[in-house]
């Protein structure tokens, strides 16, 4: 038990990674708080799973850190309490390598006899925990990295970040930051849009908020029933005005059916936009009734890709979203990048006093107080976007869906493949696309002249159809444009007989008897002017 | 009925499928896409309209 009123450490301690080690850490930096207290919370367990699956063989304690975003909230709030709150936090370091305190002084010391080296220690860097100077919600800014690389799943939202230490620059390739709520300045919204943040605030170059000023911007013109400050939680109507507050369009989405939960998350996450997801959580199993937990709000910033592809309800459109089997949440009750599980199928669930819902569902790692599960049903996505890109994925799907129907009615009478297509439908930018054709497109000659150089809008819906993993065409539409607009921005088939008879129809559109729809018409005319 | 054509006669294809696309045929077909993408347009709109009353309850867990 201690209290950071002061510090009486040495600058840094290694210690070999244990459980153990990593609970003693996180006690010691906190408030006059055991190592009980710290275990019979779940983010030391869960955080002692994830660092178990990244290899952690060693923690670096570095003493006395300055945490800005922890500055603020005591500035706002803590500094006033009665208690001595520290003004400074503990940072602990996690590295798969193993070296010890000794190895790591000498290394330091610039001593001729360090085995430990610079590029050692960044080549084994996992990230960090800022651990707070509070009693309970302890954890603080919290990077580590995304689970190692595997077939379909993928952390679009993730991106690199860095730490100094020592005079060293560590290095993140791919993670997003965490913080668990304090209850105090931030609820569950704040915690996740502050993690969004994270993420737009390097997209679109805006200042990044502490947890405080999110709850301030998100309550000041929406006051609560209640106090903003101690904060009890954000309606979705409050969160948009905290986006708002960093210069961004909030963009609320219904997510109920599971299908448009899979088209939107897959749409914005591939944009590096994470999305802020409420929902209800619900305890109890298929033979009892259900308790309502309430309403949670979670960052979502990754996926995986692990179902059957299926066409979209009522369509013989089948988009690539289909496929999505589980998400990567920012859950701050639970830990940095636990997964959430989606169901096949509905779940058909009663609360007291309530009548029978069926909605779909996921899992969560939330505990059961009744042996059962926590499960999440989504009720609203929310996407903090620039505010010029205006076309929404409806839009987008309708003249996808179009050319779709197109070459599959084609493919009747010609040699084409066309009929089934899978198609990857997401928000992109003219520079992401361009780079992405230069690096990895089959397209040559004029047509890749004519897509490296053409100029084009920031933002593009970017619809490439797919036979297998091999891409046949892309559509790219005008994400600034209005609704009622044109929208095409360009189309390259890669497939060069699909393009030859594409570009023969879109020669011809007008002639005469000609039968194919508005959409195809701008699409085809759109190829054309490729060249 | 599909043609068979080699995938080198790129534009015998195509002028294959510059007629058909004159048919009678291909106009019920088009038809029928517009018609379903009408459809499509009203569920996707159905399917994200959101209940104002979602925007006012608090997240507090």
């Amino acid at each position: 038990m201690s209290s950071s009123a002061a510090s009486p450490h040495a600058p840094f301690k290694a210690v070999e990674y244990t459980i153990d080690a990593l609970v003693d850490a996180i006690a010691d930096a906190a408030y006059n708080q055991t190592t009980d207290g710290i275990l019979a919370r779940r983010h030391a367990k869960y955080l002692n799973n994830y660092l178990q699956e990244l290899g952690a063989g060693t923690i670096v304690i570095e003493y006395d850190y300055v945490d800005r975003d922890y500055l603020e909230d005591y500035a706002a709030y803590y500094v006033r309490c009665f208690p001595n709150y520290s003004r400074r936090c503990t940072r602990l370091h996690f590295f798969s390598a193993k070296f010890t305190h000794a190895e790591l002084s000498l290394f330091v010391a610039a001593d001729p006899g360090a085995t430990v080296t610079a590029e050692a220690l960044n080549s084994a860097y996992l990230g960090f925990v800022v651990v707070k100077p509070l009693p309970q919600t302890v954890i603080g800014r919290t990077c580590l990295a995304t689970y190692s690389p595997k077939e379909g799943r993928v952390f679009p939202a993730a991106r690199s970040f860095t730490a100094q230490l020592f005079g060293v620059t560590l290095t993140i390739a791919s993670t997003l930051p965490f913080q668990e709520q304090d209850s105090v300045v931030a609820a569950c919204a704040t915690s996740a849009l502050w993690s969004v943040f994270h993420a737009t605030g390097r997209e679109f170059q805006h200042p990044i908020p502490s947890p405080y000023e999110i709850t301030r911007a998100a309550t000041h013109l929406l006051p609560a029933d209640s106090r903003a400050i101690p904060n009890k939680g954000l309606t979705a109507q409050m969160m948009a005005q905290a986006i708002r507050g960093v210069g961004l369009e909030p963009l609320p989405l219904k997510v109920g059916e599971r299908e448009w939960l899979k088209i939107e998350l897959y749409g914005y996450l591939c944009a590096c936009l994470p999305m802020v997801l409420g929902v209800d959580l619900i305890d109890g199993t298929s033979a009892t009734n259900w308790t309502s937990l309430g309403r949670h709000a979670v960052a979502v910033l990754g996926f995986n890709l692990g179902a059957p592809a299926t066409p979209l309800q009522g369509t013989s459109l089948v988009l690539r979203s289909s496929r999505m089997d589980k998400i990567y949440v920012h859950d701050d009750q639970v830990g940095p990048f636990a997964r959430m599980e989606m169901s096949d199928t509905d779940l058909r669930y009663q609360l007291p006093g309530s009548a029978l819902f069926t909605a779909p569902s996921m899992s969560t790692s939330w505990p059961s107080s009744v042996g059962g599960e926590v499960r999440a049903v989504p009720v609203l996505a929310l996407a903090a976007i620039y505010h010029k890109i205006r076309i929404t994925l409806p839009t987008v799907l309708e003249r996808v869906a179009a050319m779709d129907d197109f070459c599959r009615l084609i493919t009747t009478i010609a040699p084409l493949a066309l009929d089934a297509l899978e198609w990857d439908v997401r928000l992109t930018t003219v520079t992401k696309f361009k780079c992405e054709l230069r690096e990895r497109s089959p397209l040559v000659g004029p047509r890749r002249q004519d897509a490296l150089t053409r100029s084009m809008p920031r933002f593009l819906w970017r619809a490439t159809a797919l036979r297998g993993d091999t891409p046949v065409l892309d559509l790219l539409f005008d994400a600034t444009d209005i609704d009622s607009g044109d929208g095409m921005s360009a189309c390259y088939a890669y497939d060069d007989t699909v393009d030859s008879v594409l570009l023969a129809v879109g020669n011809a559109p007008n002639a005469a008897g000609i039968s194919m729809s508005h959409a195809v018409r701008q699409a085809l005319r759109a190829l054309v002017e490729s060249r | 009925m599909k043609l068979q054509r080699e995938k080198s006669d790129a534009r015998q294809i195509a002028q294959d499928v510059l007629q058909w696309l004159g048919t009678e045929e291909a106009r019920q077909a088009t038809a029928e896409g517009e018609r379903n993408l009408a459809e499509l347009a009203r569920r996707f709109e159905q399917a994200r309209a959101i209940d104002a009353r979602e925007l006012h309850e608090p997240f507090t867990v």
